[in-house]
């Protein structure tokens, strides 16, 4: 069952193509990767999924609000002037008026689905680690109850150790809710156990994709090969 | 959120508390009406307050004046000994007085023998509100609009940044006296005070506004606002619940800093005898009267409304800077 279509999308600020011709169709339960170097243009698609940047050209097809990002970068995408209860309240948003001990309820089930105290609720961004506020991040997307989770570098900015520690629990929360994903990474390594499909961007364009293992058993396309090689020449066992 | 203010911040705080709390409980501190005068003792100059009688100690009193005029005229009061008014003290819901005839000037009294000390603080009612409403208005419509404006961006942004520049335009005094204009003159004193504050706000929402809408530009960017905009969070509640609660640290500086202008500008307009009108005092009309040079010199008392101009507007400023510093190192730290 598809749950979200991209149909030949493209986006350009000004001169520069930032994004081409893109096409990606994804089902219910995919744990598809979306691999490119900076600047590629993999945020900006992200944006236009999530409705917050429109295509010049081309349509994404969802059901409404019924995908969820997690942003790269978590000191930016929790508000700093509100406590976790303040963010993670606001995932209820489109519920409209619940009783109040049904709001406790569902937020306090989260964070320990997410691997966090029900204790937090009244700590603000800046008092938690960087693995920590990407969970409440992840918390707060889960809360409006996605079908879809757009994972936008959403473990670069963090340690090795804590990188692995929240793929493990990406990996999880994707049986417990049902979920399917887009993992987007410049991090060909992240995703070799993780994503069973593999679509390879370069400079705004697709230029390889199909199942994990044969992408990264043989490339094909030369792009690919480099990353691979930049990826895995110094430490291969690693992950 | 925890703020630390600098020492000379809360000194200062507390001086605008005194001065507020002078203002408002100016019915029990005075020992006159704002309105009572008596021209016997025009420009009377302070009472001194005796505490011995013939060497002994005794219940503070006045010694009575009487009016006399010297060679060339002038008003000299002389000291009357035979009549002694006794200080009383929490008698008929003031703090303290004496009976009449007796008149107790603690800081002098105007051209018609009224109580400069009472009027100060009758006076400070309408100066040190008028700066704050004045201010009130002026946020509502400075975060409003710039908020609004710099959120959706667009055509909306540049409507409302050409209105805001239309007010910028000119300059704050002449926009004041233009709209001041606009007033019909049959106004009552209180119809007076409510047009003052709504020039007042009108001359500083639109600097604050452009300030504002440039911040709230780059805020709507920014990820926490794009994660609200995809949880469905409709464009007024991130704006109110997202971008302004930004600004704060911003806004509560320059809330101080226009405080203190405002209250400048009151003080202007009552000075040109164009804001709050007479018997009605405010800081701004007291110093009006001494506009003359003659009666600076020979009464120069009537200066005092304007030290406490100058120390409420000091304090505001010195507040809004260290409101400034106190936010700066705690946004630093998260980033
Ligand atoms: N709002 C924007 N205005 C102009 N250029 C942009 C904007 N957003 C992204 N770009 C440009 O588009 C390209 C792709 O950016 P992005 O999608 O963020 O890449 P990635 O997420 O893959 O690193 C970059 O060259 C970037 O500079
Ligand atoms: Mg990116």
């Amino acid at each position: 069952m598809s749950v979200l279509q991209i149909q030949n999308v493209s986006k350009s600020f000004g001169n520069l193509r930032a994004v081409e011709d893109v096409s990606i169709a994804l089902d219910q339960g995919d744990n598809l990767a979306i691999i490119g170097e900076s600047g590629c243009g993999k945020t900006t698609l992200a944006k236009m999924i999530m409705g917050l940047a429109k295509p010049d050209t081309g349509f994404i097809k969802a059901q409404y609000y019924s995908v969820q990002m997690v942003f790269q970068d978590p000191n930016q995408s929790l508000d700093p002037l509100w406590n976790v209860w303040g963010i993670l309240k606001e995932a209820l948003w489109r519920k409209g008026a619940l009783p109040p001990q049904d709001i406790q309820k569902r937020i306090e089930q989260m964070l320990v689905a997410v691997g966090l105290s029900p204790q937090v609720l009244q700590r603000f961004p800046h008092e938690f680690s960087g693995g920590e506020r990407q969970r409440i991040a992840i918390a707060r997307a889960l809360l409006a109850d996605p079908q879809v989770l757009v994972l936008d570098e959403a473990v670069s900015a963090l340690d090795t150790l804590v990188q692995k520690q929240i793929i493990d629990l990406l990996k999880k929360l994707k049986q417990d809710f049902n979920l399917t994903y887009i993992f987007i990474s410049h991090n060909l390594r992240l995703v070799r156990n993780f994503s069973d499909k593999i679509v390879v961007m370069y400079q705004g364009k697709i230029v390889e994709e199909g199942r994990t293992q044969s992408v990264l058993s043989a490339p094909a396309h030369p792009y690919t090969q480099q990353l691979l090689q930049a990826a895995f020449y110094t430490n291969f066992r690693n992950l | 959120m925890k703020i630390k203010i600098n020492r000379t911040g809360l000194l200062c705080f507390w001086v605008l508390m005194v001065l507020y709390g002078l203002a408002i409980f100016a019915d029990f501190i005075c020992p006159y009406a704002y309105q009572d005068e008596n021209r016997d003792f025009s420009y009377c100059p302070p009472t001194a307050v005796e505490f011995q009688d013939q060497g002994r100690w005794v219940r503070p009193f006045v010694y009575g004046r009487a009016l006399t005029f010297n060679a060339i005229h002038r008003r000299v009061y002389v000291i009357d000994h035979t009549q002694k008014y006794p200080l009383h003290f929490l008698k008929g819901g003031r703090l303290f007085g004496v009976d009449a005839p007796g008149r107790f000037y603690l800081w002098g009294a105007d051209a018609r023998g009224r109580d400069l000390f009472s009027r100060i603080w009758y006076g400070a009612r309408i100066s040190l509100s008028i700066g704050l409403l004045g201010v009130g208005i002026s946020f509502i419509l400075g975060l409003l609009i710039g908020g609004i404006a710099g959120y959706y961006g667009g055509w909306v942004d540049n409507i409302l940044m050409r209105v805001c520049e239309m007010f910028m335009m000119i300059p704050g005094f002449y926009l004041m006296l233009a709209l001041r204009a606009a007033v019909p003159e049959n106004f009552n004193s209180v119809q007076v005070y409510i047009s003052v504050v709504v020039i007042l706000s009108l001359i500083g929402w639109a600097s604050l506004a452009r300030i504002i809408r440039g911040m709230a530009l780059s805020l709507r960017e920014r990820d926490f606002v794009l994660a609200a905009k995809t949880l469905g969070v409709p464009d007024i509640v991130i704006i109110f619940k997202h971008i302004l609660p930004q600004t704060i640290s911003f806004s509560c500086a320059t809330l101080m800093l226009t405080v203190s202008s405002y209250i400048l500008a009151e003080a202007g307009l009552s000075v040109v005898g164009l804001g709050i009108q007479d018997p009605i005092p405010s800081w701004g009309n007291l110093l009006s009267d001494a506009m003359g040079i003659v009666p600076v010199i020979f009464a120069p008392w009537i200066l005092l409304p304007g030290l406490f101009i100058f120390i409420a507007v000091v304090c505001f400023n010195v507040i809004g800077d260290s409101l400034r510093d106190a936010f700066d190192p705690m946004f630093n730290e998260k980033g």
